[in-house]
């Protein structure tokens, strides 16, 4: 009876949002509903036939769990999952009120969830996952986790608490606290450079066996060596840290169902972007090239992939940055000038960037303003890129957000 | 020519707390003045920065740091230009009775204000302690993270004149640079 008041009153909430904002309101109706209900959220979880699993980690966790999920669908299982980005609490109790029935009760097969690595550990002695997916850990979001190791702490008490892992065995950060017995291993050969810079840890490397192990990387092409089989895909997401979600999925995959390789090629091969990882949309006759940046690692990754000559080019740092001290530890002297510089910490950024002698022409912090003036430039190559609050408020302004 | 000097700044980066010799390079090259950069020989250095490092990187360089606090004992004696953030301000503040004495406080993860004397700037703090901003002459520590030479013109200047940096900025660079350290200082600070 208190999961119907629950789903009721979070629905009506989400409907008034959504009334006002477009593509928003995610959070709070999640926020009220758990209110009213607190096992809302461990009760749908429950009602799934083939359990929890989870991906977590400090990096990568929406690529993961996206394509997970379309490697199990493809295969014709029911998945419940929560939408990009809504990680936190707040955001898996709104998942179930936008996906649940009336009593905030899911069909579903498998449950996959991305998960906050804070709000997961707090959420994981109740919920216990089958499986928990560990990706990685960067010295990033210090403004909120303070230092790394306090990461690596969070990400231990998943894995006690998940009855098995697939752990990033590249990683000392994960391997340090992790039982072969326990875990499936993925990573990058050996010969594969450069290696994502994990956050610093000088303690001893244990060495487990890849399971899954991306072999080879580049010129729009990944191959993944799986037990007996070398898989290979045609992808753009051919950087390091992208194969590296994509053998996570695959080694997730294989510890959950017996899978159909050639159909696990074709399903990834086909597979499309996460909203903004590097996706090109259509916006007012324009073809708009979008590239989320969420910590140092991706701004650099972006920055890689994009030309020194990309004109109009807009780059935001948007709210969800605490401190933008960290701007200052990405490079941006590749290129010779911004159109527009946007979001919230629009000053930090184009401080950073003038340090640089990156010529900044414009400073806009609201982010409407921002795409509006961005939009009024010419030029053969438009590129956006972003943190994770610039991309929703930009998406929703310009009506690509559901 | 200036010489600028940087305890591992591969390490001691935490925060983008680096940012603060690129500032000042800039700076010196935007005045036309040279500089030189090491990051070993800090003895005849114009100006030391030990930026803010995690705690495995505190563990594994302790005995690094115990070997510099007689230099920066030394530099604080005189006023040398030296800028201390984060973590290695708690760990030269434990170390050197000269240095203010750390309380522990509950920890507030903010952006604000501190003066030390008439010098007032502000940055993002984020730990557990009471004391945000010590300024002796142009020796700083504070726990103030990230590029506080950028975002506070005061304190740079007093680090500039200190190294014996006397010519103005350039007007083309103070007038790109003037709006935007208005708008940081508004943000931060709401104000």
């Amino acid at each position: 009876m208190i999961s119907i008041l629950a789903v009721a009153v979070g629905r009506i909430v989400r409907f008034i949002i959504r009334i006002f904002r477009r593509g928003g309101g995610s959070a709070f109706p999640g926020t009220v509903a758990s209110s009213i209900a607190p096992n809302l959220l461990s009760d749908a979880i429950r009602s799934a036939r083939k359990g929890l699993v989870v991906v977590s980690g400090s990096s990568g966790k929406s690529s993961t769990t996206q394509t997970l999920v379309a490697l199990l669908r493809a295969h014709g299982y029911k998945v419940f999952t929560n939408p990009s980005t809504a990680n936190i609490k707040q955001g898996l109790y709104a998942a179930i009120l936008q996906f649940g029935d009336f009593r905030g009760h899911i069909d579903a097969d498998f449950v996959v969830l991305e998960w906050d690595e804070g709000h997961g550990a707090a959420l994981v002695e109740s919920l216990r996952p089958r499986l928990a997916v560990l990706t990685n850990v960067y010295s990033d979001q210090l403004d909120r986790f303070i230092d790394p190791e306090l990461v690596v702490e969070k990400l231990k008490k998943i894995y006690d608490f998940s009855d098995h892992a697939v752990v990033n065995v590249d990683d000392k950060n994960l391997t340090q606290f992790v039982d072969s017995v326990k875990i499936t291993g993925f990573g990058l050969s050996p010969s594969i450079e450069p290696r994502p810079s994990y956050a610093i840890n000088f303690g001893l490397e244990p060495k487990f066996e890849r399971s899954v192990q991306v072999s080879k990387l580049g010129d729009r092409s990944l191959q993944v060596k799986v037990p007996g089989r070398l898989l290979s895909f045609e992808t753009k997401a051919d950087a390091p840290h992208q194969a590296l979600n994509l053998a996570a999925s695959i080694a997730a995959v294989s510890k959950l169902i017996d899978p159909d390789w050639d159909l696990v090629e074709k399903t990834v091969s086909n597979l499309p972007p996460v909203f903004a990882r590097d996706e090109i949309a259509s916006v007012r006759g324009k073809d708009v090239r979008f590239l989320l940046c969420l910590n140092p690692t991706s701004f650099t990754h972006s920055l890689s992939e994009i030309s020194d000559q990309t004109s109009p080019l807009m780059i935001m740092a948007g709210g969800d940055i605490s401190d933008p001290s960290w701007l200052w530890t990405v490079d941006f002297s590749k290129l010779e000038h911004v159109d527009v510089v946007g979001g919230k910490n629009a000053y930090d950024l184009a401080l950073r960037l003038m340090y640089q002698d990156v010529q900044v022409d414009k400073i806009i912090l609201e982010a409407d303003k921002a795409a509006d003036a961005f939009l009024e430039l010419s030029g053969p190559s438009p590129t956006v890129l972003f943190t994770a609050d610039a991309m929703r408020r930009t998406r929703r302004y310009l009506g690509l957000a559901k | 020519m200036i010489r600028l000097a940087t305890f591992m700044p591969t390490y001691f980066n935490n925060n983008g707390d680096q940012g603060n010799i690129e500032v000042l390079a800039k700076q010196l090259e935007w005045r036309g003045v040279q500089c030189s950069m090491t990051s070993t020989d800090f003895a005849d250095s114009d100006f030391l920065l030990v930026g803010d490092g995690s705690r495995a990187v505190m563990r594994e360089f302790e005995s690094e740091l115990v070997a510099i606090t007689e230099l920066i004992a030394e530099r604080l004696r005189t006023g040398k230009a030296t800028l201390l953030v984060g973590s290695a301000h708690e760990f030269f503040c434990s170390r050197l009775p000269e240095l203010p004495e750390l309380k522990k406080t509950p920890r507030v993860s903010e952006h604000r204000e501190a003066s030390a004397g008439d010098v007032s700037v502000f940055g993002y703090r984020n730990n557990e302690i009471d004391v945000d901003f010590f300024l002796e002459r142009a020796f700083i520590s504070t726990s103030l993270f990230g590029p506080i030479l950028a975002k506070n013109e005061n304190l740079l200047n007093i680090v500039l004149n200190s190294i014996g940096v006397t010519s103005e900025l350039p007007a083309v660079h103070q007038s790109r640079l003037g709006p935007v350290l208005q708008g940081v200082r508004s943000k931060a600070l709401g104000s």
